[in-house]
């Protein structure tokens, strides 16, 4: 696969996902993280590594310092990439998938 | 009209907080560039294609959540899959002192490393493939 070298622009929006995979709700975050980039354009909206910022590797923790608006997506009620962030500074608009899906089917879909 | 109940398409994993000494679990860097999307796909296909393997939150386990610690450090085997050179995943458990006993990065598989999330199912299946034989069926 051939990719383009050129530096990608800072997004104005910064999305963190929970993306474990430990269990639907944090893979649903990953994968709706995924979609929201495809639908609106990596220029709009970028995804932050919760890894790498938690590692201060530099590249990443300046980027995010430059960022207008940090967006977190959490997969469950522990909603630990909202509590990392909070342990970095960071305050977030939170979103939890599992919440916004109990809201709209009337079902917890969390079933541990 | 009697109702029909139509078996679930959903394949429940055995629950890691449960079992634990009897998984091998994965930890997987899911960043933000090509590596960390393929180290995370490769995780969901080994949970997918083997039975006793089991893909766990890394967030979590950064998180301090005990349960989740609890697990990492009973695992049967834990393997951690890191995306680039930055072995994020990895220092995660080394900050935590949890020790490991596979660890892979996906940029040294012969994947180069580009800010992208479009990645090529081909080496995510090779990879998954060589972490098999390497880590979980020994």
């Amino acid at each position: 696969m051939n990719f383009q070298k050129e530096k990608p622009p800072l997004p104005k929006i910064g999305l963190f996902a929970c993306f474990s995979g430990g269990s639907n709700t944090g893979s649903l975050a990953g994968m709706a993280a995924l979609e929201v980039v495809k639908r609106l354009g990596s220029d709009i909206v970028g995804i932050c590594s919760l890894p790498a910022l938690l590692n201060e590797v530099p590249r990443q923790s300046t980027m995010v310092k430059k960022i207008q608006t940090i967006i977190v997506l959490d997969g469950c009620h522990q909603a630990c990439a909202s509590q990392l962030l909070a342990k970095e500074g960071i305050s977030p608009t939170v979103l939890v998938i599992g919440s916004i899906l109990q809201k709209e089917n009337g079902e917890n879909i969390t079933k541990f | 009209m009697e109702e029909v109940k139509q078996e679930s398409p959903v394949r429940l994993l055995p629950l890691c907080a449960k079992e634990a000494e009897h998984l091998d679990i994965i930890l997987a860097c899911d960043g933000a560039a090509s590596v960390g999307q393929i180290g995370h796909q490769v995780a969901v296909e080994l949970t997918n294609s083997k039975e006793e393997a089991r893909m766990c939150c890394l967030s979590a386990v950064a998180a301090e959540s005990k349960a989740h610690v609890d697990i990492a450090r009973r695992a049967r085997k834990l393997i951690v899959i890191n995306g680039c050179a930055n072995r994020c995943a990895s220092k995660i458990l080394d900050k935590l002192g949890i020790p490991y006993d596979y660890e892979i990065t996906i940029s040294k598989e012969g994947v180069e490393k580009a800010p992208t999330l479009d990645f090529n199912m081909e080496d995510v299946y090779r990879i998954a493939e060589k972490i098999a034989k390497e880590a979980l069926e020994k």
